[in-house]
């Protein structure tokens, strides 16, 4: 008896052992606690003095500091006089396909010809820009990339900016279909210099997706299709925009176009993202009707005509937050990707609420881009979070600290690694 | 006698009556602004003051001012008041190309005869709080033209808006921009330097002459072959004689220093360096030499020479005590200079007032017109920007731009605008 | 040997015989010739001594050149010239003519002066590349610069536009076809000015006489075109280099007459031969004038800064906004009458609609106010070659309040007046060209048409476009004074 006893108990104590194996140092058993003077949750309540717990990637909790036990074994991080936002999502740049503007060769979002569903951004994408770690320094965590040109530009890719090599990036590596739909140019004395009729442009955009909407029909209802004749490379890129449901991002600027986008939409079974809707205001009802939402052009941008007034890219971003109509705010281009809060700024002088400017650049892109898990501080979503000394819809913050996926990032940016250097007089090789 | 009484009694009473209205302030330009924010550099932020405007300029800042008299005013009450934005680096409201790029020393044309005031952008920049701008000669050569300071002066015409209480400025321009000739000269750095050299040795050559004409006698001028007048060299003698300054464009450092040996060696003086991205390597050699620079706040990356740059290293600059003025080179930016102007404040750790210093004073001073404009001072002209907001802030607008007293923008009165 | 003898001793009576024979003969031929050639002589005296056809224009209201209408009046054209304009109640009935145009009804103008028409020239390929194939042409120019080894050479002048030495008097080239469709609107006589490059050139005055250009040509040489196009890719590309240029070609020019009778012994080397300083420097001492085309407003102060800059009194060719900026009363004015607003005029810059208005309304009120307060503008075609738009464009000036007089002056004294014919022509008066336009209706009125034109006493008349089969030019009687050459 005494010897089952003893063997028993062995047994369990080296079950004990056996189960309670030090950890590899790769994994993250504690967690962090971010303790903060404010907590802009997006989808709640905004927390003054509060605490968010994360553990691993996720977000635990977020609470009032009095309401929230901080585990022993959490890395607590103290910013009594901070504020903390999600992660600014971007929702349209060209960061890591582009370069210097004026070199061709660095830049590589405007592939030739006018039909690439083919291309995608995610084959060129270029982790060590030194315009990633820039979009960071200002709280911009996330981005799209997106190719352009042409009238089906590419597959666009959402990342987030921090990562070694591209596949530790991605959220989606194929997000969307960049799509635009030819229009005249907006002032009519630059007619002149358009190559193309807008008008046969049109036609055989609509000819190439009824094309690849059959091809899309053959390839479900008939299994020996395609056979070699039949394969077309940019068919078979355009299957996912009806068999998974891919989003279609269309330009469409004026009035004109946004119905012709809401109408393509409708008639090819697309799910269409808008892109730009210079005209917006003019057809607020059949975008709520159409359901589509709008991503922004940059709000650093003028008026084409006259009469539309010297505000009116300004005035969009509250026309659509009253119609209920999701926005997201974008920049243009790569090196200004970090200004972007202050884009949503300039909206609201306009008449845009600052809780709204502040969903603009967090809440709604998460959505309209299908990144549910990232947008908003709340239990479940990815930590990716923005700490500043202050409102960051203002020029005056300096963001103070970022986290991407619940780690602290460190690294310094280009922009602050060669302020050091020119403060210490330090010549030698800078990138 | 009675008679002559009579008449010298009604001259007399005339005379009075027109002095006693005219002291009333009855002229052009009259407005008195109340309860507002005015930001001032000598007396700070003053809060809930009235200014009071004659004769296009500022008369008095003082609380609670007795309205004269049949001068209109308007109730600015949660409003901001700063000087009116000065732009110093742009191109607009010229007719035609300015860029004569054509060969690489140009100095006889001039902007001045190019302005365009029916041209749209100069309303859009308005709407912008921006009263006055320094447009230029483009860079696509050495030794450009020379440059014109305008008001914007909306609905008058050109021979108005042209400020001839401003410095005359002479464009220079190195970098990528003017070796682009490929393949005739300069196609380096090296050629461009060599090209401002010789352009300045062939001036002081041509000087040599006309001097030695004048300096002859008679009879000896019977034996001397007279010199042809140039005005390209004149122009170039102008910018000796101090009668005209440099405005350089350039990114680099390196090409920067280059520039300054230039300019001490021949004693041209270098007002300003536009772009100059590099600048926050060179701040102790700009401040030694006492030349400004007038940038974009955090634009970069568009060129080769424009990817080496952090907007930190205006707190370099601002320490060393270099003048930073803020420019836009487009209208789009133009209308937003004042939210550059507010992201000095992160990224120099600025003063809000050191800040809007930037896009007012500083740039004034580079045009030679700091007693004229640039800062709310009593007797200087009434170039006023308002905002709805902090003056300095992404989320304020300009409501109402005032230049000399007359008001030019009116949000709330402007037919297409839709957020009033 | 013997049939020489034979033939030497021929009888004296056979001799004879041929004597009588030859002389006979001889005597025919003589009175042969007498007769043809007394035939010719008289033929030929009839023709040399015969007078200048004679022709009578009746029942027409005349336009006099006080401004006045003269109704039911005629006018007696003899040769080239107008003899007589009178009322119809002091014609002497006795009065025989070759022809007589009876012409109840319609109105007779002085022929029209077209005073910058851009047609009837050779037609020459540009010196220099314009447009979008800049960088192709830059390239080769900027090679050449490298190959001469010097940082920056200027190309001559005529690789630059600047077409100095060219005049529009050798370039000439009528057409029939085209001096018809001209003739056929009632002009008479027409201002060629060079339509390209920079300094087109010296202008000329024809007339529409003749297809032959010896004959055509009224004033060889008038003024000196300037036209605001800048170069690409040479010197001046830009306006303002434009003025700085010929500021610095006054001084040039001016240099070079002086150093042309400078003590050669104090130069290196013989001055070398640059035409264009000789023909410029006239220019600048206000001899003869340029004559100046300009766009819109900011092209209109651009020329205002270089006339005061330079010194120099141009001919304005104007544009529909030129009463924006103030002129001198007795500024030189030619008119393009066009209402429409180009891409850099005030109006095209905002609202639509705007530009629509300007168009209908703005430009035709303010042109009409601005013709009343220069009253010696000359008015012309909206493009300087079709004449057809202009006559609508003059109806709507006087729809908007121009007065007829002013019109009418506008197309006939005052252009004869700037290129300085109005002692010959210019108006209806005895003494002066038989240049005379009649047509159906006052042409101030719409669908007015030219029934007839006459040049220089040549009649061309037009009949409605229902009997077109029917129009062609009177026959000439035999024995009537032919001009060599001239048109049939």
């Amino acid at each position: 008896m005494k010897h089952t006893f003893i063997l028993i108990i062995s047994l369990l104590l080296l079950a004990c052992l056996t189960f309670s194996t030090p950890n590899s140092p790769n994994e993250k058993e504690n967690g962090i606690a971010i303790k903060a003077g404010k907590i802009f949750t997006v989808s709640g309540n905004t927390i003054e003095n509060g605490t968010i717990l994360v553990s691993g990637e996720k977000i635990l909790e977020v609470g009032l500091s009095d309401s929230i036990s901080i585990p022993q074994d959490y890395t607590v991080y103290e910013y009594p006089g901070s504020t903390v936002y999600p992660g600014i999502i971007n929702a349209m740049t060209n960061l890591g396909i582009s370069g210097i503007s004026a070199i061709d060769t660095t830049n590589d979002y405007r592939e030739a010809g006018q039909f690439n569903p083919h291309i995608s951004a995610y084959t060129a994408f270029y982790p060590w820009s030194n315009l990633i770690p820039n979009a960071r320094d200002f709280g911009v965590l996330t981005a799209v990339t997106a190719p352009s040109g042409g009238l089906i530009s590419g597959k666009a890719l959402v990342a987030n900016l921090l990562g070694w090599v591209p596949e530790d990036m991605f959220i989606k590596n194929e997000l969307a279909l960049v799509m635009n739909i030819p229009e005249p140019p907006s002032n009519p004395r630059w007619a002149r210099f358009q190559s193309s009729n807008p008008a046969d442009q049109k036609e055989k955009l609509e000819h190439f997706i009824s094309c690849a909407y059959s091809y899309y029909l053959n390839s479900i209802n008939n299994p020996s299709f395609p056979t070699p004749n039949d394969f077309d490379i940019k068919y078979e890129a355009m299957k996912p925009t009806w068999k998974d449901r891919l989003p279609v991002i269309i330009s469409a600027e004026n009035e004109e176009s946004i119905k012709y986008a809401i109408q393509l939409g409708k008639k090819f079974k697309l799910n269409v993202i808008l892109k730009g809707a210079y005209d917006g205001e003019k057809v607020l009802k059949e975008i709520k009707e159409s359901g589509c939402p709008v991503i922004l052009s940059s709000m650093y941008g003028s008026n084409s005509k006259w009469e539309d007034g010297v505000d009116k890219i300004f005035r969009l971003p509250a026309a659509l937050a009253r119609e209920g109509i999701p926005f997201a705010f974008t920049t243009a281009g790569a090196a200004g990707a970090f200004d972007l809060p202050l884009h949503a700024g300039r909206a609201v002088a306009y008449g845009l609420s600052q809780d709204e400017a502040i969903k603009g650049l967090t809440l709604y892109p998460a959505k309209i881009l299908g990144i549910d898990q990232y947008g908003s501080i709340e239990k479940g979503k990815i930590a990716n979070l923005v700490i500043t000394d202050g409102n960051i819809l203002e020029n005056s913050t300096l963001v103070q600290h970022i986290f991407i996926k619940g780690i602290e990032v460190t690294d310094k940016s280009f922009f602050q690694k060669e302020f050091n250097r020119a403060e210490q007089k330090i010549s030698g090789e800078y990138r | 006698m009675k008679i002559k009484i009579k008449i010298i009694t009604t001259c007399f009473l005339c005379l009075g009556m027109t002095l006693f209205f005219t002291s009333l302030g009855f002229g052009a330009n009259r407005l008195l602004l109340k309860n507002a924010r005015i930001y001032t550099f000598d007396r700070g932020v003053l809060d809930g003051y009235d200014l009071l405007i004659r004769n296009g300029k500022i008369d008095t800042i003082a609380k609670n001012i007795q309205p004269p008299p049949n001068v209109p005013f308007i109730d600015l009450t949660g409003k901001s008041v700063i000087p009116g934005i000065i732009d110093s680096h742009n191109h607009i409201a010229l007719y035609g190309d300015m860029n004569e790029g054509t060969e690489n020393v140009t100095p006889e044309v001039k902007m001045e005869y190019l302005v365009d005031a029916d041209e749209p952008s100069i309303y859009y920049i308005l709407s912008g709080g921006v009263t006055m701008i320094h447009t230029m000669h483009g860079s696509a050569n050495p030794i450009g033209g020379e440059n014109v300071t305008i008001k914007m002066k909306w609905g008058k015409n050109p021979d108005e808006l042209i400020e001839t209480r401003a410095l005359r400025t002479l464009k220079m321009a190195l970098g990528e921009n003017p070796i682009q000739k490929t393949p005739s000269f300069p196609n380096t750095r090296m050629g461009v330097s060599s090209v401002i050299e010789k352009a300045y040795l062939d001036a002081i050559a041509y000087r040599k002459l006309q001097d030695k004409w004048n300096k002859a006698s008679k009879q000896e001028k019977e034996k001397m072959i007279p010199p042809a007048k140039n005005y390209r060299l004149e122009a170039l003698l102008d910018t000796l004689d101090q009668k005209m300054v440099i405005r350089c464009h350039s990114y680099r450092a390196d090409e920067t220093l280059e520039l300054i040996r230039l300019s001490k060696k021949f004693g041209f003086k270098v007002a300003a360096f536009e772009h100059l991205h590099q600048a926050y390597r060179i701040a102790d050699q700009l401040s030694a030499n006492h030349i400004g620079i007038s940038i974009f706040a955090d634009s970069w990356n568009y060129k080769a020479e424009a990817s080496e740059f952090t907007p930190w290293g205006l707190k370099l600059l601002y320490q060393k005590g270099v003048e930073i003025s803020l420019n836009s080179d487009t209208s789009e930016a133009m209308r937003r200079l004042y939210t550059e102007a507010g992201k000095l404040r992160r990224y120099a750790g600025m003063s809000d007032l050191d800040a809007l210093k930037t896009i007012t004073l500083n740039p004034a001073k580079l045009l030679g017109m700091e007693k004229y404009t640039g800062s709310i001072e009593i007797g200087k002209d009434a170039d006023l920007a308002v905002f709805d907001g902090h003056p300095l802030s992404s989320m304020s607008k300009c409501v109402l731009t005032i230049i000399e007293g007359e008001i030019y923008f009116d949000r709330s009165k402007d037919p297409y605008v839709g957020v009033k | 040997m013997k049939k020489k003898l034979k033939t030497q001793f021929q009888s004296r009576e056979e001799k004879q015989n041929t004597e009588d024979s030859m002389k006979q003969t001889k005597l025919m031929r003589y009175f042969y010739l007498s007769v043809i050639l007394s035939v010719v002589l008289f033929s030929g005296f009839y023709t040399f001594a015969s007078p200048p056809e004679r022709f009578i224009i009746k029942n027409v209201s005349v336009f006099k050149p006080d401004g006045t209408w003269q109704e039911d009046s005629f006018v007696i054209v003899k040769g080239c010239k107008i003899e007589q304009i009178g009322r119809m109640n002091t014609l002497e009935q006795t009065d025989i003519f070759d022809h007589e145009y009876d012409l109840k009804g319609k109105f007779l103008y002085p022929a029209f002066i077209d005073a910058f028409y851009k047609g009837f020239q050779v037609e020459e390929k540009e010196a220099s590349t314009p447009g979008p194939a800049r960088f192709d042409s830059q390239i080769s120019r900027f090679e050449e610069r490298q190959a001469s080894e010097k940082d920056d050479v200027r190309a001559p002048f005529e690789k630059r536009n600047y077409f100095i030495k060219r005049k529009a008097v050798e370039r000439l080239l009528l057409t029939e076809a085209k001096m018809k469709e001209v003739i056929e609107q009632g002009f008479a006589i027409l201002h060629i000015a060079p339509p390209d490059g920079i300094y087109g050139g010296t202008a000329t005055v024809i007339s529409m006489i003749s297809e032959n250009p010896t004959e055509a040509v009224l004033v060889p040489e008038t003024f000196m075109t300037l036209y605001l196009k800048p170069n690409q890719p040479d010197y001046p590309s830009t306006f303002n280099a434009i003025i700085a240029e010929l500021q610095q070609l006054k001084e040039d020019s001016t240099y070079y007459q002086k150093m042309k009778r400078f003590d050669f012994s104090l130069l290196d080397k013989r001055l070398q031969y640059i035409p264009e300083y000789d023909i410029l420097y006239p220019y600048f001492t206000k001899e003869k004038r340029f004559i100046i085309s300009i766009s819109n407003y900011p092209e209109q102060r651009l020329i205002e800064q270089l006339t005061r800059l330079v010194g120099i009194d141009p001919i304005l060719v104007g544009h529909p906004e030129i009463w924006r900026r103030p002129l001198a009363p007795n500024t030189t004015i030619i008119l393009p009458l066009n209402f429409k607003p180009n891409d850099n005029s005030y109006y095209a810059q905002f609202e639509e609609k705007l530009k629509k208005e300007a168009e209908e309304k703005i430009y035709p009120q303010k042109l009409a106010e601005f013709l009343k307060s220069h009253p010696h503008i000359a008015i012309t075609s909206p493009d300087g070659i079709n004449h057809k738009d202009l006559f609508k464009n003059l109806q709507l000036l006087g729809k908007n309040g121009a007065p007829e007089s002013l019109l009418i002056a506008a197309l006939t004294i005052n252009p004869a007046k700037i290129l300085d014919i109005a002692r010959y022509t210019g108006s209806c008066e005895a003494g002066k060209l038989a240049n005379i336009t009649v047509s159906d209706k006052k042409i101030t009125e719409p669908d007015a048409r030219v029934s007839m034109t006459v040049v220089e006493g040549k009649v061309f008349e037009f009949k409605p476009p229902a009997d077109k089969d029917k129009k062609d030019e009177k026959d000439k009687k035999p024995g009537m004074r032919k001009k060599p050459g001239g048109l049939q």
